[in-house]
C-alpha cells in the first residue's frame, strides 16, 4: 500500500512530498532526501516525533501514516 | 560542588577518564575535567597545533604551534588544578589499547573515528560520552553498556561520509551548515558531556541523558530525541 509522507529539512524548513510503500524503509526515506537537497554534504538522521528511528525499520514499522510529515536533521560530527 | 548530594569528589578523583581528540572540543571538555575535580586523564590527538587553533583553543599558547595537540595541552592543563595528571598520546585511537578506563569522552572530528570509539566502547563495557559540533549546532550522545549505540542511527549519509575530516582547513569551502564550531558551540556541548560523565562517576548513570541531546544555537533549543536499540546494529547481543 503506498502513502503520502511530507520530509521538512529542519535547517531551512522546506519541505517536500513523496510517496512511499508501507514497506520501504526509513534509510530509503532518508537517501531519498539527500538527493533532493543534494547541495547539502552531510551526515543526517530522521526524526518521527521525538524519536530517531533507526534506518532499517520500515515506514509501517515506524507507525507512520498517510500525511505525516518527518524531519530530516543535520548530524554534526565535528569537533 | 561538593555540596550537590551525589557528588562523590574520591569517585571523581580516581576516576580514569579517556579523551580522544583535543582540538575544540577536546580543548573546552579537558578545561571541564580538570575544574569539576577529576585527576586521571588520558588524551589522544595525532594532531598539530596550528596558528588558527589558537582562538577557540583555551590550552593552546602561540609557543605550541607545530607541537601535537596532547602534548600542548599536558603543559598547560597543571595550570587549572596542578593534582591533576594528564598522559598526553600523540597516535591516533585507531592504534591504541582502549582498555583499562572507566569513560571515554570522543571530541572526534570523523564519523570513522567515533564508530571505532563507539564499537570499544560496547565490547569492553565503558560507558562513552559523545561531543560533536558544527557551526551553531551540536549534540550529545551518552552510549552506556545496556543501551543504543551511535551506530544503532547510523543511515547510508553516514556511510557516504565515513572517512571525512570534519574540521576547519583554512581556504577550503564548505558549507555553512558545518563550519567549524565557534568557541560558544564547544563550550555549551563540553558542558554537557562532562556533567554526564560527573554522573557515572558518581554512580547515577540512570540520570543521563537518555537518547541524543540535539542542540540548535541559533534557535537557542535543545532537543532531545529518544533512540531505541538497533536489532541490526552488529554491537548487541551475541555478534558482540
Ligand atoms: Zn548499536
Amino acid at each position: 500500500m503506498t502513502m503520502n509522507l511530507k520530509i521538512r529539512n529542519s535547517v531551512d524548513n522546506s519541505v517536500i512530498s513523496t510517496e512511499v510503500e508501507e514497506g520501504d524503509s526509513i534509510g530509503d526515506l532518508l537517501l531519498y532526501a539527500a538527493e533532493y537537497w543534494s547541495n547539502q554534504k552531510y551526515a543526517m538522521v530522521m526524526k518521527v516525533g521525538s524519536r530517531l528511528v533507526p534506518p532499517n525499520l520500515s515506514v509501517s514499522e515506524t507507525g507512520l501514516k498517510d500525511g505525516d510529515t518527518v524531519i530530516l536533521v543535520p548530524d554534526p560530527q565535528g569537533g | 560542588m561538593e555540596r550537590t548530594e551525589w557528588i562523590d569528589m574520591d569517585r571523581i578523583h580516581g576516576f580514569r577518564v579517556f579523551v580522544a581528540g583535543a582540538g575544540a572540543l577536546g580543548n573546552e571538555v579537558l578545561k571541564d575535567l580538570a575544574l569539576a575535580g577529576f585527576r586521571d586523564i588520558t588524551v589522544a590527538d595525532p594532531d598539530t597545533v596550528e596558528e588558527s587553533n589558537l582562538s577557540r583553543c583555551v590550552l593552546f599558547r602561540p609557543g605550541h604551534i607545530g607541537m601535537n595537540k596532547a602534548a600542548a595541552v599536558a603543559e598547560t592543563l597543571p595550570e587549572l588544578d596542578p593534582d591533576c595528571t594528564l598522559t598526553p598520546i600523540t597516535d591516533r585511537i585507531q592504534n591504541l589499547d582502549l582498555e583499562g578506563y572507566d569513560v571515554y569522552i570522543g571530541c572526534l572530528d570523523s564519523i570513522s573515528a567515533r564508530l571505532h570509539l563507539n564499537s570499544h566502547a560496547m565490547y569492553y563495557r565503558i560507558p562513552y560520552v559523545d561531543g560533536a559540533t558544527d557551526a551553531f549546532r551540536g549534540k550529545v550522545q551518552v552510549v552506556l553498556p545496556d543501551g543504543p549505540c551511535m551506530e544503532c542511527s547510523m543511515n547510508g549519509t553516514h556511510i557516504r561520509e565515513l572517512h571525512r575530516t570534519f574540521s576547519c582547513i583554512p581556504g577550503e569551502e564548505i558549507d555553512p551548515v558545518i563550519l567549524s564550531s565557534g568557541i560558544t558551540t564547544s563550550s555549551v556541548i563540553a558542558a554537557i558531556c562532562v556533567r554526564e560523565v560527573l554522573k557515572i562517576a558518581c554512580g547515577i548513570e540512570d540520570r543521563c541523558v537518555r537518547g541524543v541531546s540535539y542542540y540548535d544555537g541559533m534557535e537557542g533549543t535543545m532537543d532531545i530525541v529518544s533512540l531505541e536499540t538497533n536489532p541490526r546494529c552488529p554491537n548487541h547481543g551475541e555478534s558482540v
